[in-house]
């Protein structure tokens, strides 16, 4: 289900951005999220990857606009 | 549109209006140059704004847009990406042979044209080209008197070219050397008819020149090959004993066609004096802004330039 998704992701941003009490929903985007520029989008792509035991392809990694789109994606995995 | 704004408005404009566009594809990495350039003086929105207007006549003249460039940017961006996240799981570059960077880049016109157009794009929209850009300039400038004949190799986009011809006043020769076939019919495009300049489709490697050189730029090829040594040795032979070397190179860049992997400044400086030259002047600038422990353990990239001289001995 989706919104157990979205509770499963959450961790994986708040440990990534160092944001504990991070509270995340489907429309937020890079600028929602203190911290999340393409640096960091590196380290988070990679954490998403492990913990869900996934790979990104190149074409999907230029089109993450929003959590809802990595949520999207991730389905699309099997998740 | 903006006739009346003074040049840093009109620049801060025309960059705002890229950031904008890359936005509604990838906010994540928008959020990156908004911060970055934001932060740059009013010389950069000055520079800018022309340099943004020159791209944009050149993609009117080959019926693009600027919204064709910020997606071929974009496409770059997502390469990058993903060999990034290759890079920080494996320690190395996924390409390890010319052969094979021949193939699935040089040789390959639909990545050549997305990849050049980004590259040229890039040149304005990242902080740490459009300083090395600078360092271009200013060094050229002050070398500029006395060079009659000038290269470049992998010279790409053709920009640092197009810059030369204008400094170089008392330039007879500007010949442009360059593998890929795409590169050297954008740059062809995109640099501005003379008679003095020529364009050579060859490997560096093979190309032979009778006239020796007093100036030549090679930014960004020396991690597109196995061997740099070679490759600046190489570049020695096109050159007077007085003549000079402009070059830049990224230390941890992992791109789809970079194969020899530059770990510092002071790796490429190895390489530079293994190859017969001394370093005139140097400049190295991160490509993130962090506490200076954390650039190396992240690996982040750090874009080499320098002007070199032969030694002679
Ligand atoms: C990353 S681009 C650099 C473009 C431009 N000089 C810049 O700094 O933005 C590398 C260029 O080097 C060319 N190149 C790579 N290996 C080469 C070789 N062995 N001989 C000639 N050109 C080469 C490629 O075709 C490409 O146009």
């Amino acid at each position: 289900m989706r919104s157990d998704l979205l509770t499963r992701v959450t961790p994986v941003f708040r440990n990534n951005f160092n944001a504990p009490d991070l509270v995340l929903n489907e429309t937020m985007t890079a600028k929602d999220v203190e911290g999340w520029d393409s640096f960091a989008h590196i380290n988070l792509i990679m954490a998403l990857e492990d913990t869900f035991n996934v790979r990104f392809e190149t074409s999907e990694l230029g089109q993450i606009g929003c959590v809802g789109d990595l949520l999207t994606l991730l389905e699309s995995k099997g998740v | 549109m903006s006739a009346t704004l003074d040049p840093i408005s009109s620049g801060r404009q025309a960059v705002t209006g890229l950031i904008e566009e890359v936005a509604k594809t990838n906010p994540v990495h928008a959020k990156k140059l908004e911060r970055f350039l934001m932060a740059l003086g009013d010389d950069y929105f000055e520079f800018a704004g022309p340099f943004i207007h020159r791209i944009e006549t050149y993609l009117t003249a080959r019926g693009h847009t600027l919204e064709f460039a910020v997606k071929c940017y974009l496409n770059m961006i997502a390469d990058v990406t993903m060999e990034h996240v290759r890079f920080l799981r494996s320690g190395r570059y996924t390409s390890t042979s010319f052969a094979e960077v021949n193939e699935r880049v040089y040789g390959n016109p639909k990545v050549m044209s997305y990849y050049m157009h980004g590259l040229l794009l890039s040149q304005v929209l990242w902080a740490h080209h459009y300083k090395m850009l600078r360092f271009f300039h200013s060094g050229l400038e002050k070398r500029a008197a006395g060079i009659k004949h000038y290269m470049e190799v992998g010279g790409g986009h053709g920009m640092f070219l197009a810059d030369a011809l204008g400094m170089v006043k008392g330039g007879e020769t500007f010949t442009m050397v360059d593998i890929s076939p795409a590169s050297l019919e954008m740059a062809q495009e995109f640099v501005p008819h003379d008679p003095r300049t020529a364009f050579k489709l060859a490997d560096v490697f093979a190309y032979e020149h009778g006239e020796k050189m007093d100036f030549i730029t090679m930014g960004e090829v020396m991690e597109h090959v196995e061997d740099p040594v070679a490759l600046l040795a190489r570049l020695r032979t096109f050159l007077k004993d007085d003549g000079r070397v402009f070059i830049t190179t990224p230390t941890n860049a992992p791109a789809i066609d970079h194969i020899f992997l530059f770990t510092s400044a002071e790796h490429i400086r190895q390489v530079i004096h293994a190859a017969g030259y001394d370093i005139e002047e140097e400049l190295g600038i991160w490509s993130e802004e962090m506490p200076p422990e954390q650039l190396e353990k992240n690996k982040v990239t750090l874009l080499y330039g320098a002007f070199l001289k032969p030694r002679l001995s």
